[in-house]
């Protein structure tokens, strides 16, 4: 025991009493924040792009007007529609979006939300601003959009970002002229070309006698669809956002698991690696036995991804909370409701179980690995296929968040190196127990099996000074011997 | 053999189809000093490693304090292997700490040792540097301290002397007389005779997997002839003089343009006075006359190349 708790002690203070461990974590939260935030930050770093509109007609320039305040209003329904996703279907919430389906005032919607969600509404800013065009031709207008003259806002001056000439061409087709300094911009343009489109299609339904009103009422044609589960009583059926919550969280904890797994292994192969290229291993070897040498190194690397996973843990919690105060909602509620999700035991338990034994089986695997090379250039030719077989499971976990229930899931889960990632994923959706039963005795005896081997393969190549070419001779040997020709 | 601090009985080890260790029988006695020597690819790692029980031998037995190595026996053993590392990364006190804990010490005690001996060794400014800073020399002395640091009663450095300076290898001649006079029981392999030859009370020398000799420096001297070297005026070869007192007269390179010099061998139980009378007595124009000094360095060399001939002869 005390070999194995020094070298363990040893292998996790090498990792984590280094300052380029706590950087690289405390990077994990810092990317989350900015994947998470990077839309509407990059919304906001680009602020708001004023346009103008030169319509000699009049009607397409209220036609875009009116696009631009369903699109607002649009925006309004699919935030509280965010909100109740995340802190489900209270009162409050349903009251808000009826206002919102009813096309209620902007200032009545909000005094529904609430003050802190109303400045997370407020937040979202349109990216888009309709000013009274400064000048009526483009010679005019083209110090403004070069930026050599500001218009006047509420904002203070500030850059024309577009104009639009609206007018009809000799061929009676409607001719849009977009004029704009920025010409990758191109979500106005559309925009613009919406609203004019449906402003011509409108007006040629008009001249053609059919009535608009009917016309409206037939594109809105849309049914209801509410999603029901019959694992819930009949009563209260309906699939709520927190009925979804478990399978967002279980596929979320087996990308972690994975996540973390793969990392650690990683950390196994580069620490044995070291130590055969820095010929430790004899000093090691005459001091410890090679199973305390190996479940040292497990353990210590073990340790390691505890860590990790409190500081990912702590991380995800601290991203949410930023998250919840830089874009969107913030709110106790969807904190409590994510966490509650997250410690259910019937996750929580096989996640630290499928931990245990996937860190097992891929860690003696890698270990095992880099005791047969001298330098990672070496390691890399034996890694490739490990690298393609753990990319299975990031894939089938991709697959899962379309259809946990997938059968080709059910199949990868008797596959012992995937069951951990992806049994994980299919929890929610209850398996068969004896899947569940079953998929665990195969990795657990692949396990035992992987530990055995990957010990043979550690003593060949610590003790025995084997190499890469290891599986090559042990193939080579198997293979049946050719005859010599006399 | 009871007593012995190491024994290798009969033991024998082959990797793949190729010999390493052949029949080796190996008795190391307390606190005596033992050079394990040979050429290169001997088998002299292999045997250390079969007696530290890192390799399992294919036949016969090991036994480290009168039992098979076990790691009870092994924490009374300081080991500096042949292919020498330490944790770059780790800071020179820690990775002695690190390697007497495993060894049995406890921190505090391993820690209060390490201060002593980075003292001892003039290397207490880098107590706290990381070992990539240092030095090789550096570097292989606190190799040598993490050996030592469990104060085992048996140590074993194999080829402790090869990448040092000479002055690095004088001081670890010291070190290894210290210790010995300590009372500590050391083994050590190399290839380079000069150090075995002013330090073992004992040497065991391996051809090819084979014992090839195993006595004291005195009996291994014993095994080459004595020699004498004379200088005289002419290019007469004088071998026909010294006809059957020698085995052998050779020429050697001359000082001067007017002097020659030869090797004569002696046979066994020939003085070297029998040749100066023989050469008064046959009027050999003498300008020199030097008794030669034997070194294991010859002996070494005979008995290998003896053992490399018999080798084809059987071929």
């Amino acid at each position: 025991m005390r070999h194995i708790y020094l070298i363990a002690r040893r292998e996790y203070l090498s990792y984590v009493a280094t300052i380029g461990f706590w950087v690289s974590m405390a990077m994990i939260p810092v990317f989350l924040l900015l994947g998470m935030a990077l839309p509407a930050l990059m919304d906001r770093a680009s602020g708001v792009r004023n346009f103008t509109i030169i319509d000699h007609d009049g009607r397409y320039e209220r036609a875009i007007e009116q696009s631009f305040m369903d699109d607002h209003a649009d925006h309004i329904l699919e935030f509280i529609d965010s909100l109740i996703l995340v802190e489900g279907e209270t009162e409050e919430l349903l009251a808000a979006k009826k206002a919102a389906e009813e096309n209620k005032s902007e200032t009545e919607i909000r005094s529904i939300l609430g003050t802190q969600r109303s400045m997370a509404l407020a937040a979202k800013r349109e990216s888009f601003n309709k000013v009274p065009p400064p000048a009526n031709t483009i010679e005019a207008l083209r110090p403004f959009l070069l930026e050599e003259k500001m218009i006047d806002t509420v904002r203070g001056p500030e850059p024309l970002h577009a104009v639009a000439f609206i007018y009809l061409g000799n061929d009676g087709i409607v001719q849009i002229e977009y004029w704009s300094a920025n010409i990758s911009e191109r979500r106005l343009q559309g925009k613009i070309r919406r609203a004019v489109r449906d402003q011509m299609q409108k007006d040629e339904f008009s001249r053609s006698g059919i009535e608009l009103a009917l016309v409206e009422k037939i594109s809105d044609l849309k049914p209801t669809i509410t999603s029901l589960s019959p694992e819930k009583a009949a009563d209260n059926a309906k699939v709520t956002a927190e009925d979804r919550l478990p399978f967002i969280i279980s596929i979320i904890f087996a990308f972690i698991l994975w996540s973390v797994v793969f990392s650690v292994a990683n950390m196994l192969l580069t620490s044995v690696i070291e130590e055969k290229s820095n010929k430790i291993l004899d000093s090691l070897l005459s001091a410890a036995p090679l199973r305390s040498i190996l479940m040292g190194k497990l353990l210590g690397v073990a340790m390691v991804s505890f860590t990790l996973l409190a500081g990912w843990v702590l991380a995800g919690l601290v991203s949410m909370l930023a998250a919840g105060s830089v874009i969107d909602t913030g709110g106790a509620g969807k904190i409590a409701s994510i966490i509650s999700a997250a410690g259910d035991p019937w996750l929580i338990i096989p996640f630290f179980g499928y931990f245990i034994f996937g860190y097992l089986m891929f860690g003696s695997i890698f270990l095992a690995l880099g005791s047969l090379c001298e330098t990672l250039q070496e390691a890399q030719t034996l890694m490739t296929p490990m690298i393609f077989l753990m990319m299975v499971p990031m894939f089938a976990l991709g697959f899962a968040m379309q259809d946990p229930e997938s059968h080709i899931l059910a199949v990868l889960s008797w596959i012992p190196l995937f069951t951990p990632y992806i049994m994980l994923a299919r929890l929610p959706t209850d398996p068969p127990m004896i899947e569940i039963i079953g998929t665990t005795l195969v990795m657990v005896a692949t396990t035992a099996i992987v530990l055995l081997g990957a010990g043979k393969v550690f003593q060949a190549g610590a003790m025995h000074q084997a190499g890469s070419d290891y599986f090559k001779n042990m193939f080579s040997k198997l293979l049946p011997k050719k005859q010599k020709k006399n | 053999m009871k007593n012995s601090v190491l024994s290798l009985l009969n033991v024998s080890k082959r990797f793949g189809g190729k010999r390493a260790v052949s029949n080796l029988d190996l008795q190391v006695e307390p606190h005596s000093i033992t050079g394990f020597l040979g050429p290169n690819g001997a088998g002299k790692s292999t045997s250390i490693r079969m007696g530290l029980g890192i390799l399992t031998p294919d036949s016969g037995e090991v036994l480290l304090f009168g039992k098979r190595p076990n790691y009870q026996a092994l924490d009374r053993v300081g080991f500096l292997p042949e292919e020498r590392g330490l944790y770059r990364k780790m800071s020179v006190i820690a990775v002695i700490v690190h390697f007497a804990r495993l060894k049995g010490m406890k921190a505090a005690a391993a820690k209060s040792r390490a201060l002593e001996l980075l003292e001892q060794f003039g290397l207490k400014d880098a107590a706290y540097k990381k070992v990539r800073e240092l030095s090789k020399g550096m570097a292989q002395k606190v190799q040598i301290i993490s050996a030592i640091a469990h104060k085992p009663e048996f140590v074993i450095l194999d080829e402790p002397f090869s990448g040092l300076d000479p002055v690095n290898q004088q001081n670890l001649e010291d070190i290894i007389r210290e210790l010995a006079a300590g009372g500590t029981t050391i083994l050590f392999s190399t290839h380079v005779m000069e150090h075995a030859e002013r330090l073992c009370d004992r040497i065991v020398l391996l051809s090819r997997g084979r014992k090839i000799f195993d006595g004291n420096v005195e009996q291994a001297l014993a095994t080459i002839p004595n020699s004498v070297i004379i200088e005289t005026d002419t290019a007469d070869n004088p071998a026909k003089i010294f006809e059957n007192l020698s085995s052998s007269v050779s020429s050697l390179p001359s000082k001067s343009s007017d002097s020659y010099r030869w090797s004569v061998g002696l046979n066994n139980g020939v003085d070297v006075q029998d040749i100066l009378r023989s050469s008064v007595t046959n009027n050999l124009a003498l300008r020199g006359f030097e008794p030669a000094k034997r070194h294991l360095h010859e002996v070494f060399v005979q008995l290998v190349a003896k053992d490399e001939q018999a080798a084809k002869g059987v071929q």
